[in-house]
């Protein structure tokens, strides 16, 4: 089956100002739908550049970035690129602008213009795909980060975008928090078939992703499936990233003669991999 | 020898109002000097709370606080003193970064201390050593430098001031694996070659692990543990109860554990875990 393209990314380069760095240099990419990508990079590789590319909040200063086939640089493509990919950012704060949880979510598709029942349905709804629904009458300020950030998440559902892309949602969250926005966000793809493009510094949430991007100094560096990326342990490391800690467990235990593979990405891959290797062990002595 | 000490501090929020909160609860606790302490706590455990205490920034509704035995509430000259004494550096320090240049911006704690400027010079040099700035950024706009060199100016801006406790509110949250990185070894340097105490919040176990000597847990504004790392880490359980999550090393160790793997619950650190895996697979082979 062909795959559905939703953003196409022709020769993309972007500088913030004339004449300066490219902060986002050649790049071409095709975010098909349903996917899931994470996009990793250290601080300043571009990745944030990326992701406001991807809905003309930034336009291309060489390429073009189409989604849905629309070119972002066009105006009036404008309102039906937002429809189609939403933002999250990462600091919940900032993204909240109404004193009621449902206000909140409902000024998108207020917006929009759509009709007031639609608009009921589409909140109710949303905020039910982020549990959130019980505090739909609260006041925004008054929950923890983490509800607040999916309250922002189902701002962008209220307006029935079919991809988002979230900017480290997780970056100020605690522990608690972060795992709550995270279930969130792959329930999202999973269940409600969105396409989600996950910026991230966490290598736990990237293993998760169908597709990770690396960037460096603008450039896509590495793109492949979680496997594929994390093998390239060194590439990843003079990129100033860090490899899951289960496969650097691994890693360390093949020096020393223990070879676990080199698919391990996640503890249970880690579990399973060592139950294997004492059960040989054992039947070899 | 106790430097910092809290005795049966109460705080509450909002007195009098119908949103009246109770953030601390009868706590005492003690700090040793020299020692690295991470404070950690999910949001609303009353972690801000405690520490704006330790330097006079909220004063306790009951409660003392004792900074080298001594009231820091005394009197006015006490409380002025006790900011200079207990460094505090918030979350995201780089935004509070102001100065033309990073050099005045490291220099402005310590001439607010009123320091000749001779000594002012010899602080910001000493600062800016410790955070790994390079001396080519002293003449730079703060606005010029990447987002892991602005955190680091904005804790240098701190330590120059020398307080006898720094305290750090989550140092590393937002920052890459590499500017991460450079705080750690930034806050563990400072803590071996000053002596002095730090005193540091984070979410991340894994920071945590690496650089806390001892861990001090609050929850609904009491303390569920004060312990080291290494104990505070075999509770692994607890922990989750807590919300709290655990470094990865450990919880992978748990899990391990519940399938019947015979290992130690106390790892956290990557290399243990390594020679703990080795002894077990050591120990099957004889058996």
């Amino acid at each position: 089956m062909e795959k559905d393209v939703i953003i196409k990314f022709d020769r993309v380069s972007y500088s913030y100002e004339e004449g300066g760095d490219y902060a986002v240099n050649d790049v071409n990419l095709d975010i098909y739908k349903g996917e899931f990508t994470a996009v990793l990079g250290h601080n300043g590789s571009g990745k944030s550049t990326l992701a406001k590319l991807t809905n003309a909040l930034l336009l291309p200063v060489a390429g073009s970035v189409f989604v849905r086939g629309m070119d972002t640089a066009r105006e009036e493509f404008e309102t039906q690129i937002r429809q189609s990919v939403g933002m999250v950012f990462q600091n919940p704060d900032n993204q909240i602008v109404s004193t009621i949880v449902e206000d909140d979510v409902a000024f998108g598709p207020e917006n929009l213009g759509v009709p007031p029942e639609e608009i009921r349905r589409r909140v109710d709804d949303a905020l039910k795909t982020v549990g959130m629904y019980e505090y739909k009458g609260h006041e925004p300020h008054r929950l923890s980060g983490g509800q607040k950030q999916r309250v922002a998440i189902a701002g962008v559902i209220a307006m029935r975008t079919e991809c988002i892309v979230f900017d480290e949602p997780t970056a100020m969250l605690d522990p608690k928090g972060r795992q709550e926005v995270f279930r969130a966000i792959k329930s999202l793809n999973k269940d409600f078939n969105i396409t989600v493009i996950l910026i991230t510094h966490f290598m736990d949430e990237a293993v998760f992703a169908d597709r990770v991007i690396v960037m460096d100094d603008g450039y896509v560096r590495l793109d492949g499936s979680p496997r594929e990326v994390f093998k390239r342990v060194k590439s990843l490391r003079d990129m100033g990233l860090d490899v899951p800690k289960p496969l650097q467990l691994a890693l360390l235990l093949k020096k020393e003669g223990i070879d676990l593979g080199d698919e391990i990405l996640t503890n249970e891959d880690f579990i399973k991999e060592f139950l294997n290797y004492s059960g040989r062990n054992n039947v070899n002595t | 020898m106790s430097i910092l000490e809290v005795k049966n501090i109460t705080y509450v929020y909002g007195e009098g109002t119908p949103f009246r909160i109770e953030a601390l609860k009868n706590i005492s606790v003690t700090f040793e000097k020299g020692e690295l302490i991470a404070v950690i706590g999910h949001t609303g455990s009353g972690k801000s709370t405690l520490l704006m205490h330790l330097n006079g920034l909220l004063k306790p509704t009951a409660g003392k606080v004792l900074y080298e035995g001594k009231d820091i509430w005394e009197s006015k000259k006490s409380v002025k003193q006790a900011r200079f004494n207990v460094g505090y550096c918030f979350q995201y320090p780089e935004h509070q970064l102001f100065e033309s240049s990073v050099q005045r911006d490291i220099a402005f704690g310590p001439r607010n201390m009123g320091l000749s400027e001779e000594e002012i010079n010899l602080r910001v040099q000493e600062a800016t050593q410790f955070a790994g700035i390079d001396s080519s950024l002293l003449q730079k706009s703060p606005f010029e430098l990447s987002g892991g060199e602005k955190r680091r100016v904005a804790i240098a801006g701190v330590m120059a001031m020398k307080p006898g406790v720094l305290i750090l509110d989550e140092p590393t949250a937002g920052l890459d694996p590499k500017g991460k990185n450079a705080v750690i070894e930034l806050i563990k340097n400072y803590n071996i070659q000053t002596g002095s105490t730090v005193i540091f919040v984070s979410h991340n176990m894994d920071d945590v692990a690496s650089l806390a000597d001892r861990v001090l847990i609050l929850s609904e504004g009491q303390i569920v543990m004060y312990d080291t790392a290494k104990n505070v880490f075999s509770r692994g359980k607890q922990l989750a109860s807590l919300a709290l999550g655990v470094p990865e090393i450990t919880q992978l160790f748990l899990s391990m554990g519940e399938r019947g793997f015979d290992l130690p619950v106390d790892i956290f650190d990557i290399e243990e875990a390594k020679a703990a895996l080795l002894s077990l697979l050591r120990r099957q082979a004889h058996d």
